[in-house]
């Protein structure tokens, strides 16, 4: 990343944070534009989860006696400074295993600038940090009330690659057109995706490598096609993430940086129905590494048989709302870390061929899930869920230091508490 | 095919029933110029994406309590949607930074007080008691 950029991103950054903490010192009612609209609206939420497994770890310990290590804190501003020009910022806190250590982060820091505004149609611009827009839960996948359940499909919205999945610095254009026959939006960003914490190179690498990842210049779109009472919505989004890793001088096999691509397509569909909500996502996703990664003479390293694969996702979800305040969820998510090989028995083999031990049940993940969630009031939401699931493609590494001491076929109980203000 | 159709409008009557002969209004700054809109121009409105009238006005959003009856009727009878489908509208863009939401007042007579003080309000009442600075607005 350019040193100029990364100038420009920050100071963005703090700007925006600046104004929005500024202003939220003065009282929530006494912000009045000029025609008595309110200029300033401040929300949080936060949340505590509690996770049960009876196999394997997800957020935290949940194998020993269940985790409370699953806690997410927000707060966000969104400043209204003229008609066209808009600010918002989240901050967030998240701790959920060994994967999120709680800091503070700036989940988003954006302006928002509206070229056209007309009944039928919009289009705008954002600039800064900017939630990437992907699928149907991606953008605030972080917000438990936003989620019809505790865990979102981890085909899908990994756990472990999030940081990456969140946010992006950089610009977003949107637009929408509203017809007779429906609406269609469509968002454009080209941005740097977040990479810098040591989950990305957990995920990619299997540990934390001596050197750093960096991001590159990245594409996201995402087109959506809603029918015009809202029933059916259909989404087509497409990421292309670029990542550059830097070695340390002299790390071994590393003559130069290395390339890493990442690419999403998710096709999302979701059908409501009286108290019904059919939803479902077909997804696939592609890595790659250069070569100079496979050329690292020791493990941990990319052997050529991983340096391309292309991985598949899909899911199928029924919601029943009892009424406004009560709801049930069932679901059946399936992972496969390798299209060409659903069952991982050529991932063990080829392995087996190199001298090293891997479980095939590492490469899929097939989770039937059913839950409930009441939400009490409008302020007070309680969840609770349980997962029957074979396989482990997406268990974290960080709460499962060996992949090998994995198993198969395990459960996992989940609640969570949630505050909205 | 036929068994769901019948399913479908037995359904929807007993759900609309209640609202049928229900002067649900939906009620204006009486600054503003519109006599009556479309039901696509109030969805864009209360989902948000339109955020001016066509003098330039800026469009201030109110609801009640989405507990309460008469937020419920309004989702159902005038936007044709359940209230958790714009709820979750809502609390996607708010948390994600790409809009606000509706501000929440207390009941019908802090919306109508809110309405006839900001010109470029929009709300909803239970029943069409025209008051100072307040007008309804057709939704066709």
């Amino acid at each position: 990343m350019s040193g100029k950029y990364v100038f420009i991103s920050r100071l963005l950054l703090f700007l925006i944070t600046s104004i929005c903490i500024t202003y939220s010192g003065l009282s929530l009612a006494g912000w009045s534009g000029m025609y008595g609209e309110r200029l300033l609206q401040l929300y949080g939420f936060a949340s505590q989860g509690y996770a049960y497994t009876d196999r394997n770890n997800i957020l935290g310990e949940s194998s020993d006696g269940g985790s409370f290590d699953y806690r997410e804190i927000g707060v966000n501003a969104f400043f209204k400074y003229t008609n066209r020009l808009q600010m918002a910022t989240q901050f967030l806190s998240r701790r959920a295993g060994e994967a999120d250590d709680g800091n503070l982060k700036v989940d988003y820091a954006l302006v928002d600038y509206r070229f056209t505004d007309y009944a039928k149609s919009g289009l705008g611009l954002r600039m800064g940090r900017i939630k990437n827009s992907f699928g149907l839960y991606n953008e605030t996948r972080d917000v438990a009330f936003t989620r019809e359940s505790i865990l979102l499909p981890q085909s899908i919205y990994f756990e472990r690659t999030r940081d990456v999945s969140l946010s992006s610095d950089g610009f977003e254009l949107y637009g929408h057109k509203m017809t007779s026959r429906g609406s269609l939006a469509l968002r454009f960003m080209a941005a740097y995706p977040r990479v810098k914490d040591e989950n990305t190179e957990f995920a990619l690498f299997r540990t934390d490598r001596p050197g750093d990842i960096q991001s590159k210049p990245s594409f996201l779109a995402r087109i959506g096609y809603e029918s015009p009472n809202g029933e059916f919505k259909l989404f087509v989004s497409s990421v292309y993430m670029n990542m550059l890793y830097k070695p340390v001088t002299g790390e071994a096999g590393f003559d130069s940086d290395g390339d890493i691509s990442f690419q999403l397509h998710i096709l999302s569909l979701r059908y409501e129905y009286m108290q019904w909500s059919f939803t479902s996502e077909y997804a696939q996703r592609n890595f790659r590494f250069s070569k100079n990664f496979t050329d690292i003479p020791t493990p941990p390293y990319v052997p050529p048989f991983m340096r391309n694969t292309t991985g598949e996702s899909f899911y199928l979800q029924l919601v029943y709302h009892f009424n406004h305040k009560w709801h049930l969820i069932t679901r059946y998510d399936v992972l496969f870390q390798n299209r060409e090989d659903r069952d991982g028995t050529k991932y063990v083999e080829n392995y087996q061929a190199l001298g090293l031990d891997r479980s095939a049940h590492t490469r899929f993940a097939k989770d039937s899930m059913l839950g409930v969630q009441w939400r009490v009031n409008t302020s007070w939401m309680l969840s609770v869920e349980l997962h029957m699931v074979d396989g482990t493609g997406w268990l974290s590494l960080q709460d499962n230091p060996d992949a090998n001491q994995t198993k198969q076929n395990w459960r996992a109980a989940l609640m969570s508490v949630v505050y909205k203000f | 095919m036929l068994a769901k159709r019948l399913l479908c409008l037995l359904t929807t009557t007993v759900l609309l029933f209640p609202l049928s002969g229900f002067g649900q209004n939906i009620i204006v700054n009486s600054k503003n110029p519109h006599t009556e809109i479309s039901k696509n121009m109030l969805r864009a409105i209360y989902s948000m994406k339109l955020r001016t009238w066509q003098n330039g006005l800026p469009i201030t959003v109110f609801i009640l309590s989405p507990d309460s009856e008469a937020h419920q009727k309004f989702c159902l009878k005038n936007l044709g949607v359940f209230p958790y489908q714009m709820q979750r509208k809502w609390d996607v863009m708010v948390f994600s930074g790409t809009g606000q939401a509706p501000i929440v007042l207390a009941d019908e007579s802090e919306m109508r007080k809110k309405i006839s003080e900001i010109p470029g309000a929009i709300g909803y009442v239970l029943n069409g008691e025209v008051t100072e600075n307040v007008r309804q607005v057709r939704v066709h």
